[in-house]
């Protein structure tokens, strides 16, 4: 029987990070809803007409993302019942909780990400699912080309703090040289 | 003292005759060791070993050199300790030096749980027969000083299962000297000899259609590891076997820092040092069926930075090369010897990851099978009727690696 | 005379001296020098000893093509061995010691092996040392062998940089083809990357010392680093391309400075632009492996980069027209230069550790320095690692590219193209397709080769020290395919992995053998081009971010609880609470749990939910258990199985609707779960009908357990009756706690009544908070892992994969049932008539007793029994713990025929040492569940 209490760092609360070119800090969507079925049931369940993938410029507070060809991560949308949908044909399940979402910004955001992630520009993908450094993770653009949203599973959100705050100071680094 | 000139050809250059008692297809460990036995057991040497390439340059060539018998289940003590016994003295044997070399093998036991995994394999070790110690990390650390015993260690060293008698040995020596045994007593190698159609006449394999021409024998043997599944398919037998390229690694040479052989399922990789000064290691597959002999970065990465982490002062050491074989996976990791469905075609592969230290079993196992027609006692369990029985022996489950 | 500084020239930086020190004597170079050309200016020729005689060698090349100036470096605290002295960038302050050399190169004591050469020769360790043992010899050939000496201490600070990159074009090498090429594609807006691994640009350009295009090397390199620039090309220096992995991978590690880790690229490139280079190669004559012999293509190397003169009287052999440019910038520097053709007869070196002359057919010419070349070899690895094959050109006397690939194109030296204008076309056609093709200056060449039977040593490996008459020995023997001479001779298998001795190997054995050089062939080329550190593929893999755990909601609220947090199915979680010793702590909670209740985190449970019309049919299919039946608000513990009948997961499937299950599978087995019921919804069903959301992340949960259980929950404030004919054991009701939904489940893994209680994660704190508040005026409190561990085990309740193994069945654990039963086909179904599934020894979960004063079975035990006079195992102890409600140890374990033996005494074996147990119910408390349904 061990104890690992000092192997393992204590919880972040706030998590914000600020370097010269890059700002990485914690968001948090009012809600977050895994639907996956149809994409024409799911637009009308939604009323939003379009899911984003990677590297489209997603803009507006209410926002759809491609996770496979018969899922979606919708964010900040209408409240909708939990579970199945027989009138549409759609499985909905409430996953507000179920992740952390956090905004990487600046003129090395995208040299930060692809220090975890093999996202190119030049190469489109529809789905956000990506791996971040081993963390199964969705990367989008964020209104502008210096600007991008990851979620991971909210579990790993420690994980994946400890790995920016490292990642993050490389890429600064990286880039004053 | 003349030097070297005294010794002869390792081995002939023979020309193929049309017709021997026994064909053995691949020129790897197991079938050079199968030919010596053959003769040398058994009296048969109007043999033929058929090589696709130059002899011993498969997996026998590419492996990263344990040698152990640390296996779970009373069949696989058998077959394993079988053939530690025979390494033990098979350089007098050969009259080779194969460099042999007993400096013990532990398994490393990260918590509390892995621990008691690991009571559970030095039990059953010692109750089938084998030398097996269960180490606490003092015992660890006295043994492998560079292990990562520091308090930033992601994986914590509880302890190990060690095998004393478990080691290494120059694995192209294996081979050569096998090769030279069984050539002085009268085995034909071919090499650059590609069997391209096994020959079947009223459902009995009766000969094989090479590059070099027709051969027929009275029995055939096939040894062909990670090709197996490509014999298969030509001679129209099934195989439950997956071929992936599984990737080995040695650093530049040092001075010795290393004295043991480890291996840590947590940090998933193995290591030791050879003779030579260099860090020999390797890890997981690379999980996508091919026959490539070449892995990618994403597994290169992987057991790479395990070494480091499993012995940090290793981190500016460098890598020199890096290269991979076909490793033949069975469901169960165990492998298959016996007959293939096809009289007279007679199977010895599916080692998976694991065949080298099998050479001197392999070889016995299967000449007593190609001599005799029937299953050495310790052979039987791994016929591939296993399968339809449900007879597995899954040393896979055995070792407790979470699926 | 040997090595000496010119006055001016080369791109050493001379306003910036430093210092250093070889084998314990000071020098002083400058910034820009490499440890190599700062010594030869020093005039310093022995720079190590060779791997097996320790004969004395002196550089042969001057940058990734010497094998024989390997040196340990200690800088300020940091120590690293095998450090290139031709590739590592002096700076100030390095302690530079040969490796393998004792006390220095210049005087090692194992020089005397040398004089047992003869017997000492290829393979002869197979020969020999078998008898008595070879342990007896093999401390003493370790300690000879290995080069450099590790120093036991980590460097602080050497951690990889790590990056995804990508572009359309990588060209390798920034010579006169590479920037040539990148400035093309550049101006034709591509985005390229232009990668040297030198810390200046320029490539062979320096050591050729001719004009390019009109202009002076230096001029001509600016301008096209500037016009790349401008082109928006990037440049990247002091990287190299180290290998070529599938679907155009390339691994480039940047150096970023002695006792810094490089950086790695994880290039991915649409076109790859091999302008690598060629290497000049050695003659192989007697004595070659003197030091002061060196290559042309070095001299003019350290000349033209270092501004070191590498001697004064230079016998320059050759057999190639690129001589004599070589010979005249030499001669400008102040050398005497004797130009020698290599095709006039055998050669031989004169003079021991100071050379004196060489002998060429017949002739004798004194000199202290001789500069052989024996003709260009393109650097084609890097094709090689990407699959591409190779050509041989008898009028280039070398191995270049063959056909082209998808992919990637090689130009310049690289590609065969010694000519300059050439090479200036070819690289500029990479953008339009047929250059102009111009002829330059020709390079002709006689192609000289080692001739075997030829007298005196010749060396062909000089860092491992295998000679030609090691060729011929290898041949004699059989071993007579290149992969074998290698590996028999150690040919090229040194630092410099064959650079300078696989050529002369090869063509030597194809001479003896009779056989074309193409016929022969090449050894397999495979990463890395050049030796990397380690740490190069770990970067941020490291530490506690290398499988990191995953993490409860709650954490900071156990740990300001007291709670000891550890490892447990990949989750960090409180294992016990509190300041008492861990064994005290989980006494005081067992007791604690049963008496009032427990509280625990729950969290990693799974709750994976199974929606949609073929949902019902679906987890039917998955699980053993008939789940059919199962009514919305009742819960079913089902076993999942593996194909071959083996149980993979237990856990608890409830139906919240006719078309929604939720399945709250083992917390180390949900990702696993997962993935194993989405492949089973592909396989055969229709996508539209049946779903598999993992929810596990969203949904924090909190556990009851006990006898006053109840009597907390109910203090939450739900609408809920809890009183057990309304809400029985096996069911759950949905609710609301705090605004937000809320699932009761009433399962239980302690026996005890007991409630489970999911919120969403936000909720959890006050959730936690309420029930330990409600809790704690009954007596009850925060339990950990490690008491719940004990308590389930009083009851029986196996935990997956520690009280069961790859081969347990269901109908070994009890669960008979369905398979004598179940009708509808479900995985794993067939296996479980296997011949193996039938036996009748098949080992069963049992329980142990052993006498209150024993102490505990260890876990992992065996039980045993004696059978034609052979001990055999016949089970397992899976599970062990003083129970301290019981007031006795206890034990579960996997025994043959163990529900036939109940009451039975069985030998228990642990580590050689024998006790004796009664085997029993695995259920230790409350058979009849009436603390359960409470």
């Amino acid at each position: 029987m061990r104890n690992d209490n000092l192997r393992w760092a204590v919880p972040v609360e706030h998590k914000v990070l600020e370097l010269s070119g890059l700002t990485i800090r914690q968001i948090k969507p009012e809600r977050m809803t895994v639907i996956s079925g149809p994409f024409r049931a799911i637009t009308k369940a939604t009323g939003i007409d379009r899911a984003f993938g990677w590297p489209e410029v997603l803009d507006g507070d209410t926002y759809m993302l491609r996770l496979r060809r018969d899922r979606v991560l919708v964010v900040d949308g209408p409240d909708l019942a939990d579970g199945w949908n027989a009138e549409l044909g759609l499985a909905i399940s409430d996953m507000t909780g179920g992740y952390a979402v956090f905004e990487i910004e600046g003129a090395e955001a995208l040299a930060f990400l692809r220090r975890g992630a093999s996202v190119d520009v030049r190469t489109p993908s529809p789905s956000v699912n990506r791996l971040f450094h081993g963390l199964a993770a969705m990367i989008y653009t964020w209104r502008d080309q210096s600007r991008f949203r990851i979620h991971v599973a909210s579990h790993m959100q420690e994980a994946f703090w400890t790995l920016a705050r490292n990642l993050a100071g490389a890429a600064s680094e990286h880039a004053t040289t | 003292m003349r030097g070297h000139s005294g010794w002869g050809k390792a081995w002939r250059t023979s020309a193929l005759k049309p017709t021997y008692d026994v064909i053995i297809i691949g020129g790897g460990g197991h079938g050079l060791a199968t030919a010596y036995y053959l003769a040398r057991n058994h009296g048969i040497n109007r043999v033929a070993i058929l090589e696709k390439g130059w002899l011993g340059g498969g997996n026998t060539g590419r492996n990263t050199t344990a040698i152990r018998s640390n296996y779970y289940y009373p069949e696989s003590a058998a077959l394993y300790d079988l053939s530690l016994r025979l390494y033990e003295n098979l350089s007098k044997e050969l009259n080779y030096n194969v460099m042999f070399s007993p400096r013990g093998m532990m398994v490393l036991a990260h918590s509390v749980a892995e621990m008691e995994i690991a009571a559970r394999t030095v039990n059953a070790m010692q109750i089938n027969g084998t030398d097996a110690e269960l180490f606490d990390a003092e015992d660890v650390r006295k043994r492998a000083p560079i292990l990562n015993f520091s308090r930033e260690a992601r994986f914590p060293i509880h302890g190990a299962i060690w095998q004393g008698r478990a080691g290494t040995g120059r694995h192209d020596a294996v081979a050569w000297g096998y090769a030279r045994a069984a050539d002085s007593l009268g085995v034909d190698i071919i090499q650059n000899c590609e069997v391209t159609d096994v020959i079947t006449e009223g459902g009995c394999a009766v000969g094989v259609n090479t590059n070099l021409g027709e051969v027929r024998a009275g029995r055939i043997g096939a040894a062909v590891a990670g090709h197996s599944s490509v014999l298969a398919g030509i001679a129209g037998f099934d195989l439950p076997i997956h071929s992936y390229a599984l990737q080995a690694f040695v650093s530049e040479p040092l001075k010795p820092v290393m004295d043991t052989v480890a291996f840590s399922p947590a940090y998933g990789t193995y290591f030791s040092q050879s003779d030579k000064g260099g860090l020999v290691f390797g890890g997981a597959l690379d999980r996508v069926p091919s026959y490539g002999q070449r892995g990618n970065m994403p597994v290169q990465e992987s057991v790479v930075s395990g070494l480091a982490e499993m012995a940090p002062v290793l981190a500016k050491v460098k890598l020199l090369r890096h290269w991979a074989g076909i490793v033949d996976v069975t469901p169960d990791s165990s492998p298959i010897i016996g007959p293939s469905g096809i009289d007279g075609l007679y199977l010895n592969c599916g080692w998976g990851t694991g065949g080298f230290k099998a050479i001197p079993a392999g070889g016995t196992l299967f000449a007593h099978l190609l001599a005799t027609g029937s299953h050495h006692e310790i052979s039987r369990p791994f016929d591939l009727d296993r399968f339809r029985s449900g007879r597995l022996i899954d040393e896979g489950a055995a070792s407790g690696i979470a699926h | 005379m040997t090595g000496s500084r010119i006055d001016s020239g080369g791109l050493i930086d001379r306003a910036k001296p430093l210092g250093f020190s070889f084998d314990g004597r000071a020098y002083s170079g400058y910034s820009g020098d490499t440890l190599a050309s700062a010594l030869l200016a020093n005039g310093v020729r022995v720079m190590g000893r060779s791997f097996k005689y320790h004969r004395p060698r002196g550089v042969w090349g001057a940058w990734f093509d010497d094998p024989n100036a390997i040196f340990g470096i200690r800088l300020a605290d940091d120590e690293f061995p095998n450090c290139p002295a031709t590739t590592t960038q002096l700076v100030d302050g390095m302690q530079a010691r040969a490796v393998n050399a004792w006390p220095s190169a210049k005087f090692d004591i194992k020089a005397g092996l040398d004089l047992f050469h003869r017997w000492l020769g290829a393979g002869f360790y197979y020969k020999t040392f078998m008898w008595p043992g070879w342990g007896l010899f093999e401390p003493a050939i370790r300690r000879m062998a290995g080069l450099g000496h590790l120093d036991l201490n980590t460097v602080a600070g050497y951690v990889s940089d790590q990056l995804h990159d990508s572009c359309d074009f990588l060209v390798i090498g920034g010579g006169a083809a590479g920037l040539t090429a990148a400035r093309a594609m550049a101006e034709a807006g591509q985005d390229i990357v232009l990668i040297d691994d030198h810390p200046e640009l320029g490539g062979g350009l320096y050591r050729r010392g001719l004009a390019i295009e009109g202009e002076t090397p230096q001029v001509w390199i600016a301008s096209q680093h500037k016009a790349i620039r401008q082109a928006g090309g990037r440049i990247m220096t002091s990287t190299t391309g180290f290998g070529i992995f599938d679907h155009n991978l390339v691994g480039l590690a940047e150096d970023r400075g002695f006792s810094r880790a490089p950086r790695l690229h994880r290039m991915r490139a649409s076109r790859i632009v091999m302008a690598t280079g060629a290497l000049d190669r050695p003659i192989t004559f007697a004595n070659n492996d003197r030091p002061g012999i060196m290559s042309v293509e070095a001299a003019t190397e350290y000349l033209g980069r270092y501004g070191v003169l590498v001697g004064r009287h230079i016998a320059l052999v050759s057999n190639n027209s690129f001589a004599g440019q070589a010979a005249a910038q030499l001669r400008a520097a102040g050398a005497e230069v004797t130009g020698c053709d290599a095709t006039q007869g055998p050669i031989r070196a004169l003079g021991g550790k100071h050379l004196s002359g060489v002998e060429v057919g017949g002739k004798r010419y004194g000199c202290d320095t001789i500069l052989a070349s024996g003709g260009l070899t393109p650097i084609v690895h890097l094709w090689r690692h990407a699959g591409g094959k190779l050509n041989w050109r008898d009028d280039l006397a070398a191995f270049v590219p063959g056909n082209p690939m998808e992919g990637m194109i090689a130009i310049g030296a690289a590609n065969g193209t010694f000519d300059m204008d050439e090479a200036l076309a070819e690289a500029r056609s990479v953008v339009k397709s047929g250059g102009a093709s111009v002829r330059g200056d020709h390079y002709s060449i006689t192609p000289i080769w080692p001739k075997p039977g030829a007298k005196g040593r010749q060396w062909i490996d000089f860092q491992h020290d295998v000679t030609l008459k090691d060729v011929e020995q290898a041949a004699r023997e059989n071993f007579v395919s290149v992969e074998h001479l290698k590996r028999y001779t150690t040919l090229g298998m040194a630092s410099d992995q064959g650079k300078t001795s696989n050529m002369a190997g090869l063509v030597a054995m194809a001479s003896i053998q009779g056989k074309s050089i193409p016929e022969t062939g090449t050894t397999t080329f495979r990463p890395p081009f050049v030796p990397v550190p380690l740490e190069l593929y770990r970067g941020q893999n490291r530490g506690h971010t290398r499988n990191p755990l995953k993490r409860l909601p709650l954490e900071a609220v156990h740990r300001a609880a007291g709670a000891a947090m550890g490892e447990y199915g990949g989750w960090l979680r409180p294992g016990w609470y509190g300041e008492k010793s861990a064994e005290d702590a989980i006494r005081a909670e067992c007791a604690m749990a049963r008496k009032a209740a427990g509280i625990f985190d729950s969290s990693p449970l799974g709750k994976i939910e199974v929606m949609g019309p073929d949902a019902e049919a679906f987890v039917n299919f998955i699980y053993y258990n008939t789940i059919r039946t199962l009514k919305p608000g009742a819960i079913r513990y089902g076993f999942m199985l593996t194909e071959r009948g083996i149980v993979y997961d237990d856990g608890v499937i409830s139906r919240l609707g006719p078309q929604r299950f939720v399945i709250s599978c083992s917390s180390s087995h949900v990702d696993g779960v997962n993935a194993n019921l989405e492949a089973w919804r592909q396989d055969g069903n229709d996508p539209d009908r049946l779903f598999v959301h993992d929810t596990t992340a969203n949904w924090a949960t909190v556990t009851v357990t006990g006898p006053k259980a109840r009597e907390i929950v109910a203090e939450l404030g739900t609408d809920l009756d809890f009183s057990p004919d309304n809400f029985p054991h096996m069911t759950f009701r949905e609710t609301v706690f705090l605004g937000a939904p809320a699932r009761i489940a009433r399962v239980s893994f302690t026996g005890d009544a007991s409630y489970e209680i999911s919120v969403p994660v936000a909720s959890v704190e006050t959730l936690w908070k309420t029930l330990i508040a409600a809790g704690g005026s009954l007596g009850a409190g925060p339990v950990g892992l490690e008491a719940l561990s004990v308590l389930r085990a009083e009851k029986g309740y196996l935990i997956i994969g520690k009280d069961t193994d790859g081969e347990t069945m269901p109908h070994d654990l009890g669960f008979g049932i369905p398979r004598l039963k179940k009708q509808a086909e479900y995985v794993g179904d067939r296996s479980l008539y296997s011949e193996v599934a039938q036996l009748e020894t098949r080992r069963q979960f049992v329980g142990l007793a052993v006498p209150e004063r024993a102490g505990p079975l260890p876990t992992g035990a065996h039980l045993v029994d004696t059978r034609d006079g052979r001990t055999v195992s016949i089970g397992i102890v899976t599970s062990s713990y003083d129970s301290p409600c019981l007031g006795k140890p206890i034990a579960l374990a996997l025994m043959e025929c163990g529900q036939e033996r109940m009451g039975e005494q069985v030998t228990v074996l642990h580590l050689g040492e024998t006790r004796m147990a009664q085997v029993t119910s695995p259920c230790f408390l409350d058979p009849a569940g009436e603390r359960l349904n409470a």
